[in-house]
């Protein structure tokens, strides 16, 4: 077997590997010789960082996990306008966060090859939102590739960087989920020498972006389009397969263009219908598209998640003769839905209505699979067993209840918080984007609600834009507790450092930032840092902290459960579990430690009908002990 | 041994190691010279949730199984063949591990976990060829619970319905996992694989399954 890190820097052209496509466009921009990569943790796209930050030392590249999205974009572009190749990987909601500079880089331009990698979420499943980033390519005027496999993705990242040193413009290429995490067999090429040392060159007619600047420039950037048009067109991507008798056409891209390619086989509709694989989402192959849009009666426009290639195909009919294009169907016309994530079961009964070919379907089956749907239990996402967070939760959900109307207004933020809004502990309130929690505690304050006012937010997104909004609050005076979970790592995606950890993204020892340090320079007066496996410390702590006329901080800290868990294996010890007493147990008659707390390694022993503890799970944290009134719960004395 | 082409899907619960088994399968297939692609359901580091891999070997266009085509499902856990049953073929081979994981919706009593029994008669309305077995227990014999994966890896050798020899897929398992669990991993894998021939009583020496 050769190991990822070989497999990343092999020089042997033609050699073939698996890699997922986040690993391909690693090794893409390995080949394309890169220079700088940034990033900032998130789901489908921190696999990028993390497989560059393991061979960063030994090929020279300056590989960081940025503060956030839009510092990560300006590092990288500003060392691509110095001359050196860079690369910047963010999942699609960080975009917003970068989208300041994003809209100031198509009218500088850089110089060095630049690209931007953007993993979308259709379906919104590990996001706040599925927003389409092909609109982000449109608004900002800049070339967007959107591969649908491992292979591709390697391709289109070199081609893209190629591009952005031809075009003198940032490049983005745009995965979405179900792609960001296929893995298939890539064929590696050879690796390419750049540029290594950048040069600065003072030229206010380019990165002085306003005013006259900026027009004269926005002009320059318009050529630059053109020329991206014509130079793809050269290029042939976009394959467009026509057939001699189609009945239907379809352009599809990235991930919708998998099902449909998958869909064709399946119902053998090879030689009936015409398929444009859409790999350039901007700009959109027009040629292509009038050709197909002539050449069929009716069109079937498969993408993710807005109808963008939809309405674009419907502008360039209005360019063609009455009557001489086809009826476009997608998810305007509702032929396909207008939210969520396509499937192949989507697609192929789409094909199947458009094209009369019939789908396989028994009765008897569908049946026994509606039973089944019915019988399975569901599974979703919880806190881990040991989790910091719940002894943190818990506190606070007790101290609720002790107020004056009996609840706490509780504004959550993005990461591994949000899952204490889920049952049972169900305390957390509401979860926006990144560092939101802080400014919408001021707006809820400020509007006089009458309720003690929380916000829930984890270290790195303090970090990532907390700060500012902390500032905020303590400008105005805002009557709110900032609740900083501090579990000493970027849990949700991964276990990633971030600037409180004094480890880099290549494992280094660097400097440490520390919250509290920050949170007393900004001005906050009352600063109390907790331990969040005490829990009556912590209610204590937060019970003080609301009852400061102004802005409090409260640090919770507790190192993740799955930190502990992996360093115990790494060690080979074996961690102790806590033990239920049963004689001590209530069983039905109280259920705290399961209903209320909901540890994952407390387990209900149906046969004894009291509760338990699944020792494989448990991290002994000793906080259900705490939880147990009765003294049933303690520590035991081997695993 | 197969067709030109042979979708997996494997289901589990997050920390189970499912990864780890596409990988074995995708590292045996790349050396092998098949194609295939891979797809997999992961997205944040918390354990406990259901997780799900696809494994298609041979040509295909979307590394996502169509619903009831997967010639075979490999759970890891009861509840969690049923979740991913719609991939299964009908009359495809299904082999589940009988040790439930519960979660916490069932554990704090918002839901009901289904007996085994009931497990298996819903299965076997889709599939004649259904193997339920102990495949924790070999695990813990084989001297890690953590094998369980790997148990379940070789019942599905022991069927097949892989297009590689067993040889190569204890390679690939030599490789992929750290050198000091190979001997545990191989002893689970071998376990698993007695176990399913036990099952369907095919009963060879276990010398020559060894070997």
């Amino acid at each position: 077997m050769v190991p990822l890190e070989r497999t990343l820097t092999a020089s042997a052209v033609g050699e073939r590997a698996l890699l997922m496509t986040n690993q391909a466009i690693a090794r893409a921009a390995i080949e394309a010789g890169v220079k700088i990569v940034t990033g900032y943790p998130g789901t489908p796209t921190s696999e990028i960082i993390e497989t560059l930050a393991l061979v960063a030392d030994s090929l020279g590249i300056h590989v960081e996990w940025a503060v956030n999205e839009k510092v990560g974009l300006e590092i990288a572009s500003t060392a691509a306008i110095a001359g050196v190749r860079g690369m910047t990987v963010m999942k699609h909601v960080g975009l917003n966060v970068a989208s300041d500079i994003l809209m100031v880089l198509g009218l500088s331009g850089v110089n060095g090859g630049m690209v931007i990698v953007v993993g979308d979420d259709p379906g919104g499943w590990v996001s706040q939102n599925e927003q389409d980033s092909r609109l982000f390519a449109r608004m900002a005027d800049l070339p967007m590739f959107e591969p649908s496999t491992p292979q591709e993705a390697l391709r289109m990242t070199l081609r893209a960087f190629e591009l952005s040193e031809r075009l003198k413009l940032p490049i983005l290429v745009r995965t979405t989920l179900k792609v960001s995490h296929s893995s298939g067999i890539v064929t590696l090429g050879p690796i390419a020498k750049s540029k290594t040392k950048g040069e600065y060159v003072k030229d206010t007619s380019r990165y002085y972006v306003a005013d006259v600047v900026a027009q004269a420039r926005h002009e320059w950037q318009h050529k630059q389009m053109q020329q991206a048009r014509a130079i793809l067109k050269s290029l042939n991507l976009n394959p467009l397969y026509l057939k001699k008798s189609q009945k239907l056409g379809i352009v599809a891209s990235g991930a919708a263009y998998n099902y449909a390619a998958e869909a064709v086989r399946n119902l053998n509709l090879q030689h009936k219908v015409a398929l444009l694989k859409v790999e350039t989402s901007h700009p959109l192959p027009d040629d292509k598209m009038k050709k197909l849009l002539r050449s069929t009666k009716e069109l079937l426009v498969v993408e993710e998640t807005e109808p963008l290639m939809e309405d674009h195909l419907r502008m360039l009919s209005y360019e063609l003769p009455q009557g001489h294009h086809a009826i476009i169907h997608g998810k305007r016309d509702g032929a396909l839905p207008e939210t969520n994530e396509l499937s192949y079961e989507i697609v192929a009964s789409r094909f199947s209505r458009l094209t009369g070919v019939r789908q396989r379907q028994n009765k008897v089956e569908s049946d026994a699979r509606l039973a089944i749907a019915e019988a399975v239990p569901p599974r979703g996402w919880t806190l881990c067993a040991g989790c910091p967070h719940i002894g943190t939760f818990y506190a606070l959900k007790m101290l609720a209840r002790k107020t004056t109307k009996g609840r706490i207004a509780n504004l959550g933020d993005i990461g591994c918080i949000g899952l204490a809004a889920l049952p049972p502990l169900e305390n957390v309130d509401s979860s926006f984007c990144m560092g939101s929690s802080i400014a919408q505690a001021s707006g809820l304050a400020y509007a006089g609600v009458d309720l003690p006012i929380v916000a829930s937010i984890g270290d790195s997104t303090f970090f990532h834009s907390g700060i500012t909004p902390l500032i905020d609050a303590v400008v105005n005076n805002a009557h709110v507790c900032i609740l900083i979970c501090d579990n000493e790592t970027t849990a949700m995606t991964g276990h990633q450092p971030h600037p409180g950890i004094g480890v880099s993204a290549t494992g280094k020892s660097t400097r440490k930032v520390e919250i509290e340090d920050v949170v007393r320079a900004i001005g906050v007066e009352h600063v109390e840092t907790t331990n969040s496996f005490d829990i009556i410390e912590t209610y204590r702590a937060i019970d003080r902290a609301l009852k400061h006329d102004g802005p409090s901080v409260v640090i919770s800290k507790g190192r993740c459960a799955e930190i502990t868990r992996r360093e115990a294996r790494k060690l080979g010890a074996a961690l102790l579990s806590f033990v239920v007493h049963s004689e001590k147990c209530k069983g039905a008659a109280c259920m705290v430690c399961i209903r209320e707390f909901g540890c994952p390694a407390i387990i209900w022993n149906g046969a004894s009908g009291k509760a338990a503890i699944e020792p494989s799970l448990c991290v002994s944290c000793g906080l259900c002990a705490d939880v147990c009134v009765f003294r049933a719960i303690g520590p035991g004395l081997s695993s | 041994m197969v067709r030109d082409r042979f979708d997996l899907v494997i289901a589990g619960v997050g920390g189970q190691g499912n990864l780890l088994l596409s990988r074995i399968i995708g590292e045996t297939a790349l050396r092998s010279n098949i194609d295939l692609q891979i797809s997999e359901t992961f997205g944040a580091a918390q354990r406990g949730a259901a997780v799900v891999s696809h494994v298609r070997l041979g040509k295909s266009y979307s590394p996502v199984v169509p619903f009831g085509m997967a010639q075979a499902l490999l759970a890891l856990e009861p509840a969690e063949a049923l979740r991913q049953s719609r991939f299964l073929a009908p009359d495809g081979l299904a082999l589940v591990n009988i040790k439930p994981i519960m979660s916490v919706e069932v554990l704090s009593g918002r839901a009901t976990y289904p007996s085994l029994e009931v497990i298996r008669n819903l299965l076997s309305k889709l599939t004649s060829d259904l193997h339920m077995f102990d495949a924790q227990g070999l695990a813990v014999e084989a001297g890690d619970p953590r094998t369980v994966n790997l148990v379940m890896l070789g019942a599905l050798d022991a069927c097949s319905v892989l297009p590689f020899r067993t040889e190569n897929l204890r390679n690939s398992i030599s490789s992929l996992v750290p050198s000091n669990m190979i001997e545990v991993n191989l002893k689970a894998f071998d376990l698993g694989r007695v176990a399913l021939l036990r099952l369907v009583k095919l009963e060879p020496s276990d010398s020559a399954l060894l070997s």
